[in-house]
């Protein structure tokens, strides 16, 4: 399968393949902003997205509302400091998959990872 | 530019005032370097209002905005970056470089987007960090501002966390 990660912060990005790795999956494209993140997934063919929510260009939020307005139900799982209950009810009625709050344990990321990624 | 002459205490000397404010960043930056490094990190004192205050060689600097207005500044010692660094990619990196300053990035982003988060204040928001580096750096608060300086120690180093925030009583 291929995945797409998108944060501005590339020691993130690395944190999440690593983990990525750990799973199986080495088929990585990365995105450094948002809108790089909508053209990366326009032109690859996408099996799980991982996005934060702050980032130039185009948040994470436009990213899985665009992705949606497609017609797309890829899994996207937002990976983010935003925790108030108002910023993860906009990003599931957005249409994330999941939500992981940043900070987080390697365990966490797994078991997140362990639910969308397949064989 | 703040009016207060700045004290240094150690952190049974906090009022419960001091106590109650600075708890969510306290509790927060444990959090963090706890969950994502593995590295237990306790406070050792608290500076406050001293403009003059000396940093360590890399500090990431991130700003609150909104309902309540000010920046957050993460400063860590070149050995606590190099050793993040270390924990997060799986080897070590050979210098100061660009995954040393974005680790230094995203510990402040994550200090500072759970510190707003745990404060329960609506309308509060959080830029994209910058990391400034280099010996006797200096960084520039609003004039008026209240500034808590957090000294921390960890495995690796001190490092410290400073909160300047503009119109809280």
């Amino acid at each position: 399968m291929r995945v797409l990660v998108a944060d501005d912060s590339g020691i993130m990005r690395k944190i999440i393949i690593r983990s990525l790795n750990s799973v199986g999956v080495t088929d990585i494209v990365e995105a450094a902003d948002g809108q790089e993140a909508i053209n990366a997934y326009n032109s690859n063919d996408i099996d799980l997205i991982l996005t934060d929510w702050n980032m130039p260009n185009k948040s994470g939020l436009d990213v899985v509302t665009e992705i949606r307005a497609q017609g797309s139900n890829v899994p996207i799982i937002m990976v983010t400091t935003e925790a108030q209950k108002g910023q993860v009810i906009a990003a599931i009625q957005a249409g994330v998959s999941d939500y992981l709050t940043k900070p987080f344990e390697a365990d966490d990321l797994r078991a997140k990872l362990d639910k969308f990624v397949t064989a | 530019m703040s009016t207060t002459a700045p004290t240094q205490i150690n952190t049974q000397e906090l009022s419960e005032k001091q106590k109650r404010f600075l708890a969510p960043f306290v509790k927060c930056t444990k959090d963090v370097f706890s969950m994502m490094l593995n590295w237990e990190v306790s406070l050792v004192g608290v500076v406050t209002n001293d403009l003059n205050a000396v940093r360590h060689h890399l500090s990431g600097i991130i700003g609150l905005s909104g309902s309540m207005r000010g920046s957050l500044v993460l400063s860590v010692e070149q050995e606590v970056a190099l050793a993040a660094a270390t924990a997060f990619l799986g080897a070590p990196p050979e210098n100061v470089n660009a995954d040393v300053i974005d680790t230094v990035g995203e510990l402040t982003n994550m200090i500072g987007g759970s510190s707003k988060d745990r404060l329960g204040l609506d309308g509060v928001s959080i830029g994209l960090p910058t990391v400034v580096c280099g010996e006797g750096h200096t960084v520039n608060f609003d004039p008026g501002a209240h500034i808590e300086m957090l000294q921390f120690q960890s495995p690796h180093g001190p490092f410290t966390v400073e909160i300047a925030l503009t119109g809280i009583g």
